[in-house]
């Protein structure tokens, strides 16, 4: 396997088995992924077509029936749950927490697998969940019960976990989704910043076309299970394609602010 | 932070020495009266050999019995908390009162009850079986399904608990002689603690607490849900049958020896996380300390306040303990301590 990409994944392919209690129920057929370092992908595609299946099999949430992933060469599949987690983090579409956890109890364990069984946080560990917190711009609500912050604060929160934990490559389910227009649009530029100091690598699961067109690198667009299109935003977003995609009609207009168009749904077919 | 230190460790410090004031006060009362001076006389010159009867071997196997089985009966009930990621869980909830209580019952039936198995009653060890059986069944049971969430696991203790507990009552109706010993088994108490069970008891609960601290801070990012649990480096699978094994290895031998006293293992924990937190790191031995000083008081109440006679001490645990428990609640804000 090649060892520039950061990761690369080929042929996979996952159904919900009886362990789930599905009929075996084909989500994922045949796809394959393959991440550089220090940029941001986007996965779009209409609800059920395989996009949070697509991440937790990434992170080995989910073991895909074929199919193999590798990162740095080396093949996850034979890694601990901690060697994997120091090379990926992962925020699910929402985080719910059953008892009061301080926002900075919830940072720290970003470094989990970092701190030996019975020792306490080093200096260095302490340091990093400081910076995540900063540059999320939560260190100000460190000694808060996580539970009474608001979904954007929340949100927030969580990314700073991800980042404490210090990885290469970032899963993010529908990150946007809980959040107000303001804060999408803090969210995405701590993520620009984060691609931009630490080249690390964002994967994160969008419905808004329009963000995603506008902040990322590349797109993977998912339909029923499979790759339907990929590349980079300005080539793979499409009028004819989000078409055949959401089966919706749009207008893609100029943007007189910006470089990149802005996606305006008509109707749908 | 700092703050939250200094409560965590006043709180050890206050438990510790309240518990070390309840057991000696716990040696010192009970239907015959001794004093402070009597005990004092007992370890410094020897005393008098019929006081020494009833401080050492009469009290204080009980006191010990009651301190080790709130320990470990509360730090269970703290750790299946988290490890269900449900605040109603409590030590019993994989079935094992209903095991041990058919374990009891079918040792009763069988009229074993004064008969000696290696200086344990036959009783005990039957219940014993029964525990560990049922833990065994409820695990497998859960991990043949086609669901392999721990919802499973809950639901599999459950059937198999009404299953026993159906059992149990038809010994009842069918064995006339068996029906208050069944019964008074149930309720739990300590009054058949001698040292041979403390030798039994204490060693096991030690090695099964122990154990279980290993995994706290794996508790703690449980709580974030299994899927980012497994992102953040937990092995949530492979802590399964560690937990749950070192977990029925301390509850079996509590019910074994005392019967089902309920309340200490879904209260306790909640009351000890109200102040310290949430932190299994703190929380575990903590609710270790509460349930041993809890269980100890308990059982002195439970033999003192109707002497000669003796009240279960299930009910006092549960008498005195729901309304302070229903106070709490009502005080705490935010929603309580059950959201």
């Amino acid at each position: 396997m090649n060892e520039t990409y950061l990761l690369t994944a080929s042929g996979l392919n996952f159904s919900y088995g009886k362990e789930f209690g599905g009929a075996n129920a084909k989500i994922l057929t045949d796809v394959n992924v393959v991440l550089k370092k220090g940029f941001l992908y986007s996965v779009i595609g209409p609800n059920g077509s395989g996009k949070t299946t697509l991440i937790k099999c990434l992170n080995r949430s989910h073991s895909a029936q074929s199919g193999e992933i590798h990162i740095f060469g080396e093949p996850i599949a034979k890694m601990s749950a901690s060697q994997v987690a120091r090379h990926i983090a992962y925020m699910p579409q929402r985080t719910v927490i059953d008892f009061d956890f301080s926002v900075w109890d919830i940072v720290l364990m970003g470094r989990h697998s970092e701190i030996s069984r019975f020792a306490r946080e080093t200096q260095q560990d302490i340091q990093a969940c400081r910076e995540a917190m900063e540059l999320c711009g939560v260190w100000e609500f460190r000694e808060r019960n996580f539970n009474t912050l608001s979904g954007g604060e929340m949100q927030k929160v969580i990314l700073a976990r991800c980042i404490a934990q210090d990885t290469d490559l970032l899963l993010l389910d529908e990150p946007l989704t809980y959040l107000d227009i303001r804060n999408q649009l803090e969210f995405l530029d701590i993520i620009t910043e984060l691609i931009r100091v630490k080249k690390v690598t964002v994967v994160a699961v969008v419905h808004d076309i329009n963000l995603a067109y506008q902040y990322s690198d590349y797109v993977y667009v998912l339909g029923h299970g499979e790759v339907i299109a990929e590349g980079p935003p300005v080539e793979v977003i499409t009028e004819a394609a989000l078409e055949q995609c959401f089966g919706i009609r749009v207008n893609m207009l100029e943007n007189p602010l910006g470089k990149r168009k802005v996606i305006v749904p008509v109707e749908k077919i | 932070m700092n703050k939250h230190k200094v409560r965590v460790r006043v709180l050890f410090f206050t438990l510790a020495a309240a518990l070390l004031v309840a057991m000696v006060a716990a040696l010192l009362f009970g239907s015959t009266k001794t004093g402070l001076q009597d005990l004092l006389n007992l370890l410094t010159t020897g005393g008098d050999s019929s006081v020494a009867t009833i401080i050492f071997d009469v009290r204080l196997p009980r006191v010990l019995m009651a301190a080790i089985t709130g320990m470990g009966l509360a730090l269970v009930g703290a750790v299946y908390q988290g490890f269900f990621r449900n605040p109603m869980a409590d030590p019993f909830m994989l079935g094992m009162s209903s095991g041990a209580a058919f374990g009891a019952s079918v040792a009763i039936v069988l009229g074993l009850e004064s008969a000696l198995f290696f200086g344990m009653g036959f009783v005990s060890v039957f219940a014993f079986v029964g525990a560990v059986l049922t833990s065994v069944a409820v695990y497998l049971v859960a991990n043949s399904g086609y669901r392999r969430q721990k919802v499973t696991i809950l639901l599999a203790g459950i059937a198999i608990s009404f299953f026993l507990s159906a059992f149990v009552s038809l010994f009842m109706v069918f064995s006339h002689g068996g029906v208050q010993k069944i019964v008074f088994w149930t309720m739990g108490g300590l009054g058949g603690a001698s040292m041979d069970q403390v030798i039994v008891l204490f060693p096991a609960v030690l090695i099964g607490s122990v154990g279980l601290l290993f995994f706290s801070r794996d508790l703690n990012v449980l709580a974030l849900g299994e899927d980012t649990a497994r992102s953040l480096g937990v092995e949530v699978e492979r802590m399964n049958l560690p937990v749950l094994a070192l977990s029925s290895l301390v509850i079996a031998v509590c019910v074994s020896f005392t019967g089902v006293i309920g309340f200490v293992g879904l209260i306790i924990p909640h009351m000890i996380r109200l102040i310290s937190g949430p932190d299994h790191r703190t929380l575990l031995p903590l609710s270790a300390l509460g349930g041993a000083l809890f269980m100890v008081i308990a059982d002195l109440l439970a033999r003192t306040v109707a002497a000669p006679a003796e009240i279960p001490v299930g009910a006092i645990t549960a008498l005195v303990g729901s309304p302070y428990f229903i106070w709490l609640l009502l005080r705490s804000g935010k929603g309580g301590v059950l959201k």
